[in-house]
């Protein structure tokens, strides 16, 4: 009796407990066994016939449980028809516990042996979850023999005397136990696994819900910009018309102010670099671009999908003379948002002549409609189109810290880079949607939004363009949290000049090199971009990109076959008989003159057609079409996998954080020692 | 006592190697180095005043603090990114005190219980960012030659 309970009670935890290693559950077995041996000596070792057995015997002879356990036909064995249920019901009312292992282990300390049944017969009888077991003293008719039937544990000297026996009486043990615990792992880990899964998918759908309320915030954001837009030309206009409106409506004075700080600071934030301006169309502002702009203006209204790029584009290259023009797109806007806006009244503004007043902010316009597409970005060809002409390497800096700026752009204007700067991760995404960049500086702590959420909202239309955290901390947590945000690489802060143009380079950027860091000249240039005098001929690939086209032309119209037509015309009426693949381009005449490319770009000819740079190819594959052709919409989100987030890890080269002499330079072991 | 780059390159206030990028940046642009230095003691004297109103404000609740950490944050990525060694550590301990964390096993930090005790603890390392500001300060305008 006494013998059992230790054994039911014993067992389990024991089994739980100590698995680490076979040596170990050896050792520990032994000594559980001896302690057992010791209370069998002292206490029920006189009563020989064991207790177990006869509860058995008595269990199979009441027979209460005949479909889950009973006797053979022959006697000499019992089956246990159903496990799980003998389990349930029959244990604990005979033996007071509900582990059917530890049941079998008794079985076997007892000399109990499972009777193997063959497969075809489990199959022929349906015995798949049927256990037998067999003693030569177990006999349905023989009660009298299973007073023979003892444990088989050696008393304290027989393991003294029979060590090998004991050993392998204990491996057979241990290896039960172990195959229970085996057991019992797989159910946990199946469980955990599940959970992690749970765990998982929720996280997916948080992940969903947060991009979408981000992109939902810019979208707000936006139209609120082109609200207050609208709401200073009607202002304005009022004004004009008779200041004595303006004191019967109630204007939002502040919001206003306020609004317009915003859209101030975003503008001059792009505007402070000299080389962001994309282009300078006014320079080459001839009548035949003014009608094209209209036709464009046509377009615009006709289809809304892409207006408020073409839009932008007039902005900048319209003369005064066409200020109705440059409302205009607001008012679509306007029309597309909030489709209850005072249409009329903006109309009237437009056939005001006074419109004039508004002119002063007209930058604010383009910059305005920049930002109102958080949800629908430009498609590629139009991003790509928005690079700045002549520009070889086009990177966006985003960082809040002025100096960073000034040190940053410097070195990167060096490496013959133009730059766009913004300063917080709302106007990252924003910059991002109008213009494909080869290379995006990204700062991570930020005001309005950090750099990896900007990140992963950007990472919802462009996939390929290198986005590097620039950051103080680069513990591994933290790289793992920017690799999931899709982030591409690290810059450790504070960088030299060097640690900038080895990033620039480990990602296929090919700087410009003023003072060269390294002995090793930058003469190879990858996808035809020369770098010496004279013309380059290039090749592209595949049929029908229109991104090889020069932006000047491309600029002017929508869609890809109106590109193509249009693009022949204007070849042709340029003299110039380049095939619609093959770009010639012509280089400053001067290649170590940088400076002249960092500066705007200064279209003099039409026949100089300049190629978009590497960015189309930045992993220097063939370009994907279907890239081309999915523009992305909000429920388009990426949420990066864990495939996304491994394959991120991958490119992160970890180890040069530990290696201090790493290509990084010193920075990293400067972090180190602090 | 004149200083020289010798003098910047031995001071334990400058981290040379990055200071030294500056100036070479010099040859492009004169008077950039400079700029940037103004920029900076302009940046910082800004950051210093509403540090200072923030811990001497009364209030000790954890938006002071996580503000206080947000300056601390900001001046430090100024400070490393010209090479101002001392400064930035100073701010690295704004920072960190900010988000309640003794990360340098800083005896006083470590026993801070609540956030008055943290308040102090920022108060101690902006007298010491201070301190080191000013003597950076004058070095450089030593170096420069020019009232910062």
């Amino acid at each position: 009796m006494v013998v059992d309970n230790i054994e039911s009670s014993n067992d389990p935890e024991g089994n739980i407990n100590n698995i680490n290693d076979t040596n170990n559950i050896n050792k520990t077995m032994i000594k559980e066994e001896d302690k057992e041996k010791g209370t069998i000596d002292t206490q029920s070792v006189p009563s020989q016939g064991s207790d177990f057995v006869k509860k058995l015997f008595t269990m199979l002879e009441e027979n209460r449980f005949d479909n889950i356990v009973n006797w053979s036909d022959n006697g000499d064995s019992f089956l246990i028809m159903d496990t799980n249920e003998f389990t349930k019901q029959v244990l604990p009312c005979y033996f007071k516990h509900s582990n059917f292992s530890s049941f079998v282990r008794q079985l076997n300390k007892y000399g109990f042996h499972k009777v193997k049944i063959s497969n075809e017969a489990k199959q022929k009888y349906q015995l798949e979850n049927v256990w037998e077991f067999k003693h030569p003293d177990f006999n349905r008719f023989d009660k009298s023999s299973i007073e023979n039937i003892k444990r088989k544990i050696p008393v304290k000297k027989d393991s003294n005397d029979n060590n090998s026996n004991n050993n392998n009486c204990n491996h057979l043990n241990s290896i039960r136990r172990l195959e229970d615990r085996i057991n019992y792992l797989e159910k946990e880990n199946s469980n955990l696994t599940n959970n992690i899964t749970n765990l998982k998918s929720d996280s997916m759908k948080l992940n969903q819900k947060y991009n979408t309320l981000v992109v939902n915030l810019l979208t707000s954001k936006d139209i609120n910009m082109s609200l207050s837009r609208s709401m200073e030309c009607l202002y304005n206009s009022i004004l004009q018309l008779g200041g004595r409106v303006s004191s019967e409506i109630e204007f939002p004075h502040l919001d206003l102010m306020d609004s317009n700080k915003l859209v101030n600071n975003q503008n001059t934030n792009i505007n402070t670099n000299p080389n962001s301006n994309p282009t300078n169309p006014a320079i080459n502002n001839d009548n035949n671009i003014n009608n094209n702009n209209n036709n464009n203006n046509n377009h615009i209204h006709n289809n809304n999908t892409h207006s408020s790029i073409n839009g932008n584009n007039h902005n900048q290259s319209i003369p005064n003379t066409n200020k109705s023009i440059s409302v205009s797109p607001i008012n679509n806007q306007i029309e597309s948002h909030n489709s209850n806006q005072n249409i009329n009244d903006n109309n009237n503004i437009n056939n005001d002549p006074n419109t004039h007043l508004h002119i002063k902010s007209e930058p604010f316009d383009s910059n305005d409609i920049k930002l109102t597409s958080p949800n629908n970005a430009l498609s590629e060809q139009e991003r790509i189109r928005n690079r700045p002409k002549g520009s070889i390497i086009h990177i966006l800096l985003v960082e809040d810290d002025d100096i960073c700026i000034q040190l940053c752009r410097k070195f990167l204007i060096k490496y013959g880079c133009t730059v766009v700067v913004v300063n917080d991760g709302l106007s990252a995404i924003s910059a991002v949607e109008q213009v494909k960049f080869d290379f995006i500086l990204m700062d991570i702590v930020m005001p309005n939004l950090d750099g990896a959420t900007a990140t992963s909202v950007i990472r919802s239309f462009d996939r390929d363009t290198p986005i590097i955290a620039m950051t103080g901390s680069y513990h591994r947590k933290d790289l793992a949290h920017y690799s999931s945000h899709g982030m591409t690489d690290i810059l450790g802060k504070p960088f030299t000049k060097d640690d900038l143009y080895m990033i620039l380079k480990k990602h296929n950027i090919n700087p410009v090199i003023l003072d060269p860091p390294s002995a090793e000249p930058m003469q190879g240039h990858i996808h035809g971009h020369g770098h010496g005098n004279g013309q380059v001929q290039v090749q592209v690939q595949a049929q029908g990109h229109p991104q090889v086209l020069p932006p000047q032309q491309v600029q002017q119209v929508q869609q890809v076959q109106q590109v193509q037509q249009q693009n022949n015309n204007t070849t042709t009426t340029n003299n110039n008989n380049i095939p619609y693949n093959t770009i010639t381009r012509k280089r400053a005449s001067n290649p170590n003159d940088i400076n002249s490319l960092n500066t705007i770009p200064i279209i003099n000819t039409n026949n100089e057609t300049l190629l978009t740079p590497s960015i189309l190819q930045p992993t220097g594959m063939t370009p994907d079409v279907s890239v081309f052709t999915n523009p992305t919409n909000i429920d388009g989100l990426v949420v990066p996998s864990e495939v996304d987030v491994q394959e991120a890890l991958a490119t992160v080269d970890m180890d040069l954080l530990n290696v201090p002499d790493s290509e990084y330079g010193s920075m990293f072991k400067r972090q180190r020692n602090m | 006592m004149s200083v020289t780059q010798e003098t910047l390159e031995t001071s334990e206030l400058i981290n040379w190697t990055i200071f030294q990028e500056l100036l070479l940046m010099d040859e492009d642009e004169e008077g950039f180095a400079l700029s940037l230095v103004e920029t900076f003691v302009q940046q910082a004297n800004e950051t210093f005043i509403k540090i200072e109103e923030l811990i001497n404000s009364n209030n000790t609740n954890d938006e002071t603090l996580e503000k206080l950490s947000q300056l601390g944050h900001y001046l430090k990525g100024s400070a490393a990114a010209l090479g101002l060694r001392k400064v930035q550590e100073q701010c690295e301990r704004i920072q960190n005190y900010g988000k309640k964390d003794s990360f340098d096993n800083n005896e006083i930090a470590n026993n801070a219980r609540d956030n008055n005790d943290w308040i102090k603890c920022v108060n101690e390392a902006y007298r010491e960012t201070r301190i080191n500001f000013d003597k950076s300060k004058l070095l450089l305008s030593q170096y420069f030659q020019s009232e910062l």
